[in-house]
């Protein structure tokens, strides 16, 4: 390299004449630049190591170290009854839990002393933070967030607590003091629809989650429609929990649940609630149901008493928490006396007017028959076999239809088979062939005992002669809306004529006689409508000794008489002081159907009282 | 020279493959790009050479610092103040000063240097002394090294090496006969050492004196010291570092998690291991290619420092495999510029000063890199030029510019920067002919 | 290779005697060379300056989507206050609407079921008028009982729900 000429001049001399022997600073120098390079090259090496050779496994600890999976909580579905009236829903709740190890260090600095002076230290000093906040003892919250010792990392402090009372906790910034999001049913309409709606109960671990696992009603019947599916969200996150925008995430969101529409009306399901809840009490009864549907068998109310109180589930019997109306069969009695008649009508053996010599007492087969009150040999049409609920009557009518066609009038209505609205531990009821009846059973069949219903069922033959002859499905939901709001009506189930509407007529005036003076539940009449019914006084089977113990007091109505809107179906199974359909169970219709027309606006009735003729001969 | 050598032999591999084959037409683009090189390699043999190459590579590490500042701290600083770019216009700033800085100390005349040593020192001991007053001294991780004044905050120990380079080069220009007397070399350096090392291990600053010593020996080296002082100050020195480890439970906690090695799991690394083992995620997460600038995961908290003394971390996180080399191979340059400078320059004190001054720069960044790469304990050390940190940056400018100084008085520089001057002045008349020849 | 030589093959005799002529046309010699010399200098120097200008849009960028990604999680934090504070209003809404509470606060404030209607229908008054019967409680009686047999969550509800009227005018000053 050439070397300008200036270099020798600006060379101070002194420096170079001091050089010593045999060591050259610029030879050290270089020596020193080398090792430099060389400590260079081999960080250069340690990275390609650091960056290609070793980098996966790294890699993937550090993504392990930021990745964070959370639970996206998907909202079960409502239960809505027909004007959108909340029965059951879901909310958010919070379980605060503590870290008692964390808390021994609160309020207090690494060398020990106290950050705040008036606040006391560990534990104590977290309780006098949040006791005033949760609301609760401050020692007792001392106790807890002390845990039983400092080794001690779970300790649960409230439960169930609200979202805004969480986000206070939450800002009062004690370290250590999680929450754990939970979710809790309530069920506004508390235990007047809770045999319907039914209750999810305690949580459960399935498939490694913990889900709410619904005990009864339609909780369990809809509960794969009802059932949200949870979400996941997996993203990077920061050490101090914000998302980073650039990692990698992955989000499978939350499907909610289908909320489910009912055809049921909160305010009429209250109110038959509260009657027969009242009545169970009033007559010492073991349970009572009450059913309301209107002619095209959409249930209104389906209440059932004693019912659980869906907040309060620590005890609960199965009476009260299954709806009676559906899990419960019993011997309809009297009100099974409908299907007879209908069946004599429409087979033309008999019409309202046919006169009969009724005794009281009729012998057939091995057994005697008798009416429920002694009498002399009465002369009745059979619209007042039917209004004086007469046993022998019914048989003299019914014999004179051969046992197969009254069992497929029986079918034809309902009986023997289960409702098809698929309720939890809904029973059919039993229901005989003929060429299964033993002794007596194809006299008693008539006026129905030897047979056993649900009270839907026995409402549904009530709601068929109501509808004009034709038979619909019985059903309890509307519709459905998914999670976007989309409302999708249920299909409406096709009907099938039993009996002619002319016949269904027929046996509405003949009924009509029961709520008369002369009938047998004249304490049903609703002032201003004609009201049509049966009352039912059976001799109830009791599973419990299997024996006939205690009656069941029924009272099916419909009104009104002269354009059914409404089929009320009233039951007691047991009452002690009163077991006489009529008077048990008449005045809950009277109560329930009364309030329903009149909440539903039903016009009075505009036409005179049929006024069948009861008797015949010299007394008519 | 090696650089000479490095373009002939290029031209004539370059003539003998286009002798050899001739059937085959090199690529224009190859051509244009040797043509390119070789003139650039050509550039070498400027006088000022030295000048350009210190300036350059100084610029770009600056130019990258400012942008991995920006980058590593945009996330810790919304968190702190609200906004991204808090930490980036304080680092800025005083980027903008340090040049100023450095144009200045560059245009000082290289024998002022001598004369101001004595004054630097003495000046860096008040400053270093400061740090014990109460009330203008703080303690920031333990070591209280910084002193604030009037809401200004500096670390007087990073212009205390600037007083050691220069009184210690002094002291070695003086004493050049008679360094192989130890009671001489002791008298030499004991007043320059006292005031800086010293009172930096006063304020118990480790990593600082780290630097301040490996500064001392590298001049001694370049100096003529005989070996044989080395292997006893060296022993010496080990037994100071492992008394010094021993008697600091944190430093002892540092040394052992380097020695069991790095832990992988998440429970593992908690405590003094975290940062390195946080510093190696960043490495590997970036692997070869890097995730892009501004992309990285380790910024968001799981790095402390990141912006900081684990700042290499992060350029290998965002810029991968290449960005790192890139910087290793710009000080290496920085090295050779040294080198060059040592060789070029007659003056003894200036030989010696810049040996120091790259010690300290060398020095400091194969701690800091060694340190980020696991094969160091944590000292504490910043990446000189590139993390955040005024003080360091500007003081490590003024370093550059007083090299600076020393390679404008290389031989031929000043009478080239005279011709430079009125080339300058000639190009406004050169300009207009040039543009009209290329159309 | 082969493209050139037919092309010459088919080239007349004449015509290639004749080309040396033409290589001279100042055409061909002059365009070239600067073509070349002005691609020297700017191509590495536009390379790099692409490179930074890349880099720095890229490093812009970043920064934006990490404020951004703060303000997206603060602004989920505030949906997600809104939603307790709409859920809350929500169950307090079904707890009042539900028939039992309507009942129990008609009660509580004297009011009576009402008995049952009289009817006017073309035919004439139906039915026999009758008064309401007097209350059974008295309003305070009622009201109490409310209050007492109200739940926990109705208690709750309702300084939650004063509170979340609130929060919107305060919740802006809080930032």
């Amino acid at each position: 390299m050439p070397r300008p000429p200036a270099a020798r001049r600006t060379a101070p001399r002194t420096s170079r004449r001091a050089a010593a022997p045999g060591v050259r600073p610029d030879r050290r120098s270089r020596a020193f630049v080398i090792t430099v390079l060389v400590a260079l090259s081999l960080l250069a090496g340690r990275l390609v190591q650091l960056q290609g050779a070793d980098a996966a496994e790294l890699a993937q600890a550090a993504f392990n170290q930021r990745v964070h999976t959370s639970t996206l909580y998907a909202q079960r579905g409502d239960v809505l009854d027909a004007n959108g009236t909340v029965l059951a829903t879901s909310v958010e709740r919070r379980d605060v839990v503590a870290d008692p190890s964390i808390l021994t260090s609160f309020n207090t600095r690494a060398d020990g002393t106290a950050r705040e002076e008036s606040l006391p230290q560990g534990a104590a000093g977290a309780a006098r933070v949040l006791a005033p906040i949760l609301g609760v003892d401050e020692a007792g919250l001392t106790t807890t967030l002390t845990g039983s010792g400092p080794d001690d990392q779970y300790a649960l402090v409230a439960v169930g607590i609200t979202p805004e009372l969480w986000q206070r906790v939450s800002d009062a910034d004690v370290p250590g003091v999680t929450s754990e999001r939970t979710a809790q049913r309530i069920y506004p309409s508390g235990s007047a629809a809770s045999t319907l709606v039914g209750v999810l109960g305690t949580s459960e671990t399935k498939d490694g989650k913990t889900v709410d696992r619904p005990l009864s009603g339609l909780e369990l019947a809809e509960n794969e429609l009802l059932e949200g599916v949870d979400g996941q969200v997996r993203y990077e996150r920061s050490l101090r929990g914000q998302e980073i925008p650039l990692g990698e995430s992955e989000t499978t969101e939350p499907v909610d649940g289908t909320s489910l529409h009912l055809t049921i009306d909160a305010d009429l399901q209250w109110k038959a609630a509260s009657a027969i809840a009242a009545q169970v009490e009033a007559t010492g009864a073991k349970s009572g149901t009450v059913v309301v549907m209107d002619a095209q068998q959409r249930l209104l109310a389906l209440a059932s008493a004693p019912s659980i109180d869906p907040a309060d589930l620590t005890s609960f019997t199965n009476e009260e928490l299954n709806n009676t109306a559906l899990t419960d069969s019993f011997e309809p009695g009297s009100t099974a006396k409908v299907i007879t008649m209908a069946a004599a009508l429409e087979e033309g053996t008999s019409t309202a007017a046919s006169e009969f010599t009724v005794p009281d007492e009729l012998k057939r087969s091995t057994k005697v028959f008798n009416d429920s009150h002694a009498h002399e040999d009465q002369q009745l049409t059979l619209a007042g076999i039917l209004a004086e609920s007469s046993n022998t009557g019914t048989i003299l009518a019914g014999e004179e239809l051969d046992a197969q066609t009254l069992y497929e009038y029986q079918r034809a209505f309902g009986l023997g088979e289960e409702t098809g609205m698929d309720f939890p531990g809904e029973t059919g009821g039993i229901l005989a062939t003929p060429e299964e009846y033993s002794g007596t059973q194809r006299y008693t069949v008539m006026f129905g005992q030897g047979m056993s219903v649900n009270a839907v069922q026995a409402a549904s033959v009530f709601a068929t002669v109501a509808n004009d002859g034709v038979r619909v499905r019985p059903s309890l939901i509307a519709g459905t809306s998914d999670p976007d709001g989309n409302y999708r009506a249920a299909g409406v189930p096709a009907g099938t004529r039993v009996v002619s509407s002319q016949t269904a007529e027929t046996l509405r005036d003949m009924m009509q006689a029961v709520v008369s003076e002369e009938g047998t539940a004249a304490g049903a009449d609703i002032p201003g409508y004609l009201v049509a019914g049966k009352t039912g006084t059976a001799q109830r089977y009791d599973v419990d000794c299997g024996c006939y113990r205690g009656y069941t007091a029924s009272f099916i109505g419909m009104a009104p008489a002269d354009d059914p809107q409404l089929v009320v179906a009233v039951i007691l199974q047991d009452p002690k002081t009163n077991y006489y359909g009529g008077s048990a169970a008449g005045p809950v219709f009277k109560d329930v159907a009364g309030y329903a027309l009149q909440q539903r606006g039903v016009e009075p009735s505009g036409d005179a009282p049929a006024g069948l003729p009861l008797t015949w001969g010299a007394e008519g | 020279m090696a650089v000479n050598t490095a373009v002939n032999t290029a031209a004539g591999t370059a003539g003998r493959a286009g002798g050899r084959a001739q059937g085959w037409r090199r690529p224009a683009w190859l051509e244009v790009t040797g043509e390119w090189a070789r003139e650039r390699l050509r550039l070498l043999d400027s006088p000022l050479a030295t000048h350009h190459v210190l300036l350059a590579t100084t610029s770009l590490l600056v130019v990258i610092g400012l942008v991995m500042v920006l980058s590593s701290s945009s996330v810790e600083s919304l968190e702190d103040n609200g906004s991204q770019f808090t930490y980036f216009k304080s680092q800025a700033t005083f980027a903008v000063l340090g040049a100023l800085v450095l144009v200045v100390a560059s245009r000082v005349p290289a024998t002022a240097w001598r004369r101001l040593a004595l004054p630097a020192l003495a000046g860096a001991a008040l400053l270093q002394l400061l740090v014990f007053v109460p009330g203008i001294g703080h303690a920031v991780n333990g070591n209280r090294n910084w002193i604030r004044v009037a809401g200004l905050s500096a670390q007087p120990s990073e212009a205390a090496k600037v007083a050691l380079v220069l009184a210690c080069s002094l002291a070695l220009a003086r004493k050049r006969d008679r360094l192989h007397e130890p009671g001489q070399l002791v008298g030499a350096l004991l007043p320059s050492v006292t005031a800086t090392i010293g009172l930096v291990l006063l304020a118990r600053d480790l990593g600082t004196a780290l630097v301040m010593m490996f500064i001392v020996v590298a001049m001694l080296w370049t100096a003529g010291v005989p070996g044989r002082f080395f292997a006893l100050a060296g022993g010496a020195g080990a037994a100071l570092v492992a008394a010094l480890v021993v008697t600091s439970e944190n430093r002892m906690r540092r040394v052992q998690d380097w020695l069991t090695g790095t832990a992988t799991s998440g429970v593992e690394i908690q405590g003094a291991s975290w940062q390195p083992v946080q510093g190696q995620y960043a490495l590997a997460s970036g692997g070869w290619w890097g995730l892009g600038l501004g992309a990285s995961r380790e910024k968001w908290q799981w790095l402390p420092e990141a912006h900081n003394d684990f700042i290499f971390a992060i350029i290998g996180e965002e810029l991968g495999l290449p960005g790192t080399l890139v910087v290793l191979v710009l000080f290496a340059v920085l090295a050779l510029a040294a080198l060059r400078l040592v060789r070029r320059s007659a003056d003894l004190f200036t030989k010696f000063a810049v040996t120091g001054f790259a010690a300290w720069i060398l020095g400091q960044a194969c701690l800091n890199i060694g340190v980020v790469l696991g094969v160091l304990p944590v000292i504490g050390v910043p990446l000189p030029f590139i993390s955040h940190g005024g003080t360091a940056l500007v003081v490590a400018l003024l370093a550059v510019g007083i090299l600076l100084s020393f390679a404008r008085a290389e031989p031929g520089a000043p009478e080239a920067l005279r011709a430079r001057e009125s080339v300058v002045a000639r190009s406004l008349a050169v300009l207009p002919r040039r543009v009209r020849r290329s159309r | 290779m082969s493209q050139p030589l037919i092309a010459a093959r088919k080239v007349p005799a004449r015509a290639r005697e004749a080309r040396p002529d033409t290589g001279n046309r100042p055409e061909l010699r002059v365009v070239v060379p600067p073509a070349v010399r002005r691609l020297r200098l700017p191509l590495p120097v536009a390379c790099v300056l692409l490179l930074s200008l890349g880099l720095f849009g890229l490093l812009m960028t970043n920064i934006a989507i990490a404020g951004d990604a703060y303000r997206i999680t603060d602004l989920r934090v505030t949906s997600e206050r809104l939603a307790d504070q709409q859920q809350a209003a929500d169950e307090s809404l079904a707890a009042q609407a539900a028939p039992q509470a309507l009942a129990e606060r008609a009660a509580g404030l004297g009011m009576v079921p009402a008995p049952p209607p009289v009817h006017l229908t073309e035919e004439g008054v139906v039915g026999t008028p009758t008064a309401a019967p007097s209350p059974t409680a008295a309003p305070s009686a009622g009201v109490a009982e409310r209050e007492e047999r109200g739940t926990g969550q109705e208690a709750e509800q309702e300084p939650a729900g004063t509170a979340g009227a609130e929060q919107p005018a305060g919740e802006p000053a809080a930032r």
